[in-house]
């Protein structure tokens, strides 16, 4: 499946990511690893060096710096090395590298939680399993957010420390509940490749009112 | 010097701007300008620089002609890996960073270690403007979809970006990187957006065939829109280009080469070797004049991490002869890793010369995938793993090799066929043990 994008929109997908950062507190100064492909959209949409018509990504706008490794799991010992030297703030891991990532750090004695303030796990599409986001927070010894996502419709939101659930930008995305229980997204910025009640799948929206953000519609992913 | 690429007429060697129409004297003017300006800055603002500047006893002041460039220190990667682990905190001392926020970091992997370099928006819009020469060079015009196909790790992914949106082309990206597991998605792409202009990692090129054939596809269904070939990662012989453009039936294979470390080359295709591209490097080799030595080259853009007369371990030939092509920087060729070089009858050698001498003497295995087996280095002989080409006999290929390469090597030769070599060895010849591969 291929699916095109302009300029403007590029940047409205990447506003979705930058929110997501901004609340999870990245901030000026800061740097965000990316242990993923470099063809993956939080890389792309996170720095305009990447991706050409964008500008200024995600990170760029809060100020921050950025780096990303292959998304393969023998680039494992590279990214240990990365957070030893690079030092970033927060670092955001592909699920299924996250097993070689752990053991690559136990083999070159870095400790994440010495490094970082916070990791995030995602997946392609979807988000990760609350169960896994446990076990990675006890084992790295930090908070762990996650992401979800659905590349096809440009959904990228972020969950939430306070409530659990995850928060989803009414602005750039309506959200639907549909009888079946899954919940459909239209993506108000997408024009080049419509996402119109695209549905994500077994999920509950929730209404708004999180101490965190009180006006943000949210979403419990099954 | 104004960078607006003239309007598109294919030409192989068509300027991209004034620079490419200096005279070759009026380049090694225009160098010594932008060195002095490059090591006034890192004297004035790298503490790395400065330090070794004021060991070697070098003034960036008393600097005026390339003639001056022999006093300034070489540094080596190690140079670099030190002082980032003596910094212990995100620099080496090398890096040059604007007031623009958002620098993406990249890295240089290899044996010795991993360096992690900076790069600010100030640096891309410099880089990329000299990077887009290159591709110029290539072949690249408007006009055409573009695969980025650059790793996010390495520097090269925010060049081509850059370049894509200077000529306003539809960029490509495919979902997982450009390694042989992810070749459907690639073939995909490549029949989808039909690019006219194409830069792979060589040993992707022959993934992409593997995967056609597998998909039953004949090579011009996959690559029959493309009408320049770029291949990079790796020093191409003659015959490996020629095998090349036959296998994949594109008119024009070009090689280019670069480093992370502010290295660029391409060729013109009007003689052999690669233009040093002036605004990214200046080059010298050192070794004999014409002859092989140790790349050395120092950035031209002083932003991001800068990297002054640095030996990145390649072993190369100059050649400052005139090109029948016009432009005017020399035509570098860089034939592998001075790490891969090995000792046979007494002289050095580096897998290309075998890869070269095979494809001369058994034209039969022109592009055929070949390893040096480590085995043979140590009992001082060349031990050769070739995996044979279909339908031909293995005994003449053997008797072939034996007999005619050893009076080139000055060694006795051996010849073992296995039944397949891996894919990513195919056009890199690679210098491996043989525990571990096909029987």
């Amino acid at each position: 499946m291929w699916v095109g994008l302009g300029p403007d929109e590029l940047v409205q997908w990447s506003v979705a990511l930058e929110r997501v950062l901004a609340r999870w507190g990245v901030d000026a100064g800061d740097t965000v690893g990316f242990y993923d492909y470099g063809s993956s959209p939080l890389v792309l949409l996170s720095a305009g060096s990447y991706v050409p018509g964008l500008g200024a990504g995600a990170t760029d706008r809060l100020g921050a710096d950025m780096f990303c490794n292959d998304g393969m799991g023998n680039m494992a010992l590279r990214m240990a090395e990365a957070v030893r030297v690079v030092g970033p703030a927060a670092l955001v891991v592909r699920t299924d590298v996250a097993a070689p990532f752990t053991e690559a750090l136990e083999m070159s004695g870095v400790v994440l939680g010495d490094v970082l303030r916070w990791a995030a796990v995602t997946v392609p599409d979807g988000a990760p399993f609350p169960g896994d986001v446990d076990r990675w927070s006890e084992r790295w010894g930090l908070p762990v957010r996650r992401v979800l996502r659905a590349d096809a419709a440009f959904l990228v939101a972020g969950d939430c420390a306070a409530c659990g659930l995850f928060h989803v930008d009414g602005g750039l995305y309506t959200l639907e509940q549909l009888p079946s229980g899954e919940v459909a997204v239209t993506t108000r910025f997408a024009t080049t490749t419509p996402a119109v009640r695209y549905c994500l799948g077994a999920a509950e929206v929730v209404d708004a009112g999180c101490p965190e953000e009180r006006a943000a519609p949210r979403l419990r992913w099954l | 010097m104004a960078v607006t690429p003239p309007p598109s007429s294919g030409g192989w060697a068509e300027p991209f701007d004034d620079l490419d129409r200096l005279s070759p004297d009026g380049l090694a003017q225009w160098w010594a300008v932008r060195l002095r300006e490059v090591l006034s800055v890192a004297d004035g603002e790298l503490d790395f620089h400065r330090r070794r500047f004021a060991a070697a006893g070098f003034e960036p002041a008393a600097f005026t002609s390339l003639d001056d460039l022999g006093r300034v220190p070489i540094m080596t990667k190690a140079d670099v890996l030190a002082a980032q682990r003596a910094s212990g905190a995100r620099s080496a001392g090398i890096e040059r960073l604007g007031p623009t926020p958002g620098r993406i970091v990249t890295m240089s992997s290899g044996t010795s270690g991993t360096t992690f370099l900076r790069w600010p928006k100030e640096w891309r819009e410099v880089q990329g403007a000299s990077s887009l020469r290159a591709h110029w060079w290539a072949g690249l015009r408007p006009g055409t979809a573009f695969l980025l196909v650059a790793p996010g790790w390495h520097v090269y992914a925010a060049v081509q970006s850059y370049i894509v949106e200077r000529l306003g082309l539809p960029g490509v990206v495919v979902s997982g990187t450009y390694l042989p597991r992810f070749s459907d998605r690639i073939v995909e792409a490549v029949r989808r957006f039909r690019p006219r202009f194409l830069i792979l990692f060589l040993p992707m090129v022959f993934s992409l065939l593997a995967e056609a054939r597998r998909q039953g596809l004949a090579a011009a269904d996959v690559f029959g829109g493309v009408e320049h070939l770029v291949v990079t990662g790796a020093p191409i012989t003659p015959g490996m280009r020629d095998h090349v453009r036959a296998a994949t039936g594109v008119g024009r294979v070009v090689e280019l080469a670069g480093s992370s470390e502010n290295l660029l080359a391409a060729e013109c295709g009007a003689a052999p070797g690669l233009h040093v591209v002036p605004d990214t490097c200046h080059v010298e080799v050192l070794g004999p004049e014409g002859g092989r030595g140790r790349v050395v080259h120092t950035t031209m853009v002083p932003w991001g991490s800068v990297y002054i007369r640095y030996d990145g371990g390649d072993i190369g030939t100059l050649d400052d002869r005139p090109c029948p092509c016009g432009l005017p920087s020399p035509r570098l060729k860089i034939l592998g890793r001075a790490e891969h070089e090995f000792v046979l009858g007494g002289r050095r050698w580096l897998p290309y010369d075998v890869q070269a001498a095979i494809e001369q003497e058994v034209p039969e295995l022109a592009g055929a995938t070949v390893a040096i087996a480590t085995e043979g280095l140590a009992a001082g002989r060349l031990r050769l793993l070739v995996q044979s080409p279909e339908d031909v006999s293995t005994t003449a290929l053997e008797d072939g090799l034996v007999r005619r390469l050893r009076p080139r090597f000055g060694v006795d030769v051996e010849v073992r066929f296995p039944a397949s070599l891996p894919l990513m060895m195919k056009g890199v010849t690679p210098v491996v043990s043989e525990h571990g591969l096909p029987a």
